[in-house]
């Protein structure tokens, strides 16, 4: 693709490419240059342009075709170079140029390293024709500035930004002259000269002449070394480029499209919008996070994208500033990504709990354990997570979490009592503890029957900050529980010494024993369930400590960890259980990294 | 000015020349000139003729007039003036004696 200018010729307006124009406006400006009478060179000019009119059109086919630097050649072609508007003959022009100098013609400067003057890379050299001042002054400025520390860092910095001026076009355009014959036929006669003649003293402002010694060999050798080793390196970042975008390309796409299948629900975009929404207190910390998602991901997976369509269709490859581009956004991501994490980590570092007792009627021996199941939630369910120990239902602005733990333990002789605890993290214990009593955890005692909520809410006002709410119903030895068919979902880890899980438990009568719950209604069937189908394995005797049944099950199996661990007191218990405290997000992670991504392409 | 030296003196005054003999048998414009030069065998481009019309045509020498063309702007047909066409007969006769001369000076010697 390239650029058009529209210019007028004598009146006619063309459309013509950035090149040709450029090439003709160097013609049209030599030519006015070379006309031998400057009086009449305006006049010769404009006869030109008129000519060129006639010869664009002859040449092309179309109106609305575009003067092509073809074209411009050949309108050159017919009408002739420069040169030959002058009457004076070649040599007379050369000298005249060699006398003075200046006569070559300006062009755009650009900087390039000076391979013909230079100690070590040329930078020095470069830097000088660029500024059009002695090279000297340039070194002892990198000598000084060495000393101060950032000399090298500079010199190595412009090193590898500054292309090395290798065509003699590129020589004259970092002086600042324009690469047009004319400059180049006059630069080549001025090297020949300064070769010709003798001694380092000859050196002219044009000179091409090679200043290089063994330090510049050396120099030269280690640039080669240098750029060999970035080319290598700069491959390398390439694939990895590629290879990342291609995994992210993957992730955005599950995410995006929401097909993301994990056993907690489905998670996409926009569930979790939903829930980080409910998790931050700053929405500006969820844009830092999304435009680092964005940076870090989206773009190397459009990159990758794009390098993948460009290859199967055999494009040429994609712009090298294109891809550094691609990088600062990814390494900006990064850094976005970081910054919002490690600011919304703030929020999560601390952990606390605040603990209530309710007193329960000493009179009544016989309980009965029942849930309150639904709750006025609106029906605009943004997100509903499902799993095992773990329910979240955000509907509206209401967050309702199922995150209840309960146990029933035996208190021997004492009156009986529920003991809740609310576990939250926050920015400081203090704010954890803020955040456990924002939790509203209604417990309902009348007569003998115990409701607990099934799910807790958390204000609007309140952000998400892992709150879990864990009752230990301690009842007198001999008391007598029912446990109503709802509630074994919130039932967690009471022991019973028969063998029976929780939701086998669920719609038994059961007695407070010394070794746990003593089921008086359970079939014979029902207690000659296979052990290890029920999970169920009463080893240890200790009526206060319950056991949490999962590890039981996993105690039953010799050999694994939980064999070996010691029985807990019940402060030490309760300090070490919330301790599954990111268990939620660790989960998450987990689930999408193991099977999140595949699943995506089921 | 630099002076010029003679070979573009010379050069200047036979391509001169040759424009005013062109001109003299028919008003043309620049390519028309081109062709008959190089018809003739004469190998000029039309940049080096447009420089020395402009000064021809400030001598007087020559004078132009615009005609339309479908291909473009006006085009500027020369001829001679008055003066030209003077000029045109001095410099014909010295020309043929100065070829003479040329001539018999760049004879090979014989005998």
């Amino acid at each position: 693709m390239k650029r058009i200018e529209h210019i007028n010729l004598a009146g006619f307006a063309f459309q013509i490419d950035e090149d040709a124009a450029q090439r003709l406006r160097r013609y049209l400006d030599a030519i006015h240059k070379a006309v031998d009478q400057p009086a009449e060179s305006a006049e010769v000019v404009e006869d030109v342009e008129a000519r060129l009119v006639e010869l664009f059109n002859t040449t092309l086919l179309d109106k609305r075709e575009v003067v092509s630097i073809e074209h411009v050649e050949k309108a050159i072609a017919v009408l002739g170079e420069p040169e030959e508007f002058s009457l004076k003959s070649e040599n007379e022009a050369s000298e005249k140029t060699s006398s003075e100098s200046e006569a070559m013609e300006k062009g755009p400067r650009r900087l390039h390293r000076n391979p013909d003057d230079k100690i070590f890379g040329g930078v020095s050299g470069g830097l000088a024709a660029y500024f059009g001042i002695d090279p000297i002054l340039i070194r002892i400025g990198f000598i000084v500035s060495l000393f101060a520390g950032f000399g090298f860092l500079l010199y190595l910095i412009l090193w590898i930004a500054m292309p090395k001026a290798k065509t003699i076009a590129q020589k004259l355009e970092m002086r600042g002259l324009a690469a047009n014959v004319g400059n180049i036929r006059k630069f080549v006669q001025g090297e020949q000269q300064t070769r010709g003649q003798s001694g380092p003293d000859s050196r002219t402002r044009y000179s091409g002449a090679k200043k290089t010694g063994a330090l510049a060999e050396a120099g030269e050798f280690i640039s080669q070394l240098f750029l060999l080793a970035i080319k290598a390196v700069g491959r390398l970042i390439g694939w990895m480029m590629v290879a990342f975008g291609i995994f992210a390309l993957i992730v955005v796409f599950a995410w995006l499209t929401g097909t993301i299948d994990t056993s907690a629900g489905r998670i996409g975009a926009s569930e979790l919008h939903a829930f980080l929404s409910r998790s931050s207190d700053h929405p500006s910390e969820l844009w830092i996070l999304y435009a680092g998602f964005v940076l870090l991901l989206v773009i190397p997976a459009l990159y990758a994208l794009a390098v993948l369509i460009r290859t199967v269709l055999k494009l040429p490859k994609l712009d090298l500033r294109l891809k550094a581009g691609v990088l600062v956004c990814m390494i900006a991501g990064g850094v976005l990504l970081g910054l919002g994490l490690s600011s919304a980590a703030a929020d999560w570092r601390e952990e606390d709990s605040i603990s209530t007792v309710v007193a329960l009627d000493p009179e009544q021996t016989s309980w009965r354990l029942e849930t309150t199941s639904s709750e006025g939630l609106s029906s605009d369910i943004k997100l509903e997570i499902e799993d095992e120990e773990f329910r979240m239902i955000l509907a509206g602005d209401s967050l309702a979490v199922g995150w209840v733990d309960v146990s029933i333990e035996s208190s021997g002789s004492e009156p009986g009592s529920i003991l809740t605890t609310i576990d939250a993290r926050g920015s400081s214990e203090k704010n954890a503890r803020e955040n456990a009593r924002s939790v509203s955890h209604p417990i309902e005692i009348s007569d003998s029957v115990i409701r607990l909520p099934a799910l807790y809410g958390i204000p609007s006002n309140q952000a998400f900050r892992m709150q879990r709410v864990r009752h230990l119903i301690r009842l007198p030895e001999g008391s007598i529980v029912t446990i109503g068919a709802e509630a074994a979902a919130i039932l967690g880890h009471s022991s019973n010494n028969s063998l029976l899980s929780e939701d086998e438990m669920a719609g038994h009568r059961w007695k407070v024993g010394p070794e746990g719950l003593e089921c008086l209604d359970c079939t014979p069937e029902e207690l000659e369930a296979d052990p290890f189908e029920s999970r169920a394995h009463s080893t240890d005797s200790t009526s206060q400590t319950s056991v949490d049944l999962r590890k039981r099950s996993a105690e039953s199996t010799p050999g694994l960890v939980f064999s070996a661990q010691p029985q807990h007191s019940e402060e030490e218990r309760l300090r070490i259980r919330p301790i599954p405290g990111l268990s939620i997000f660790s989960r998450l992670v987990q689930k999408i990294d193991a099977y999140g991504t595949l699943s995506a392409f089921r | 000015m630099a002076p010029e030296n003679s070979s573009a003196q010379m050069r200047k005054g036979v391509l001169e020349l040759c424009i005013l003999a062109a001109l003299d048998r028919a008003p043309s414009y620049v390519p028309d000139l081109i062709v008959e030069f190089q018809n003739a065998g004469l190998k000029v481009v039309e940049g080096t003729l447009y420089p020395l019309l402009t000064r021809l045509k400030n001598a007087e020498l020559l004078t132009y007039q615009w005609e339309e063309s479908r291909s473009g702007p006006p085009r500027k047909y020369y001829r001679l003036t008055e003066r030209g066409k003077s000029a045109l007969l001095e410099s014909r006769s010295s020309w043929k004696e100065l070829v003479h001369s040329v001539e018999t000076l760049l004879q090979p010697i014989e005998n």
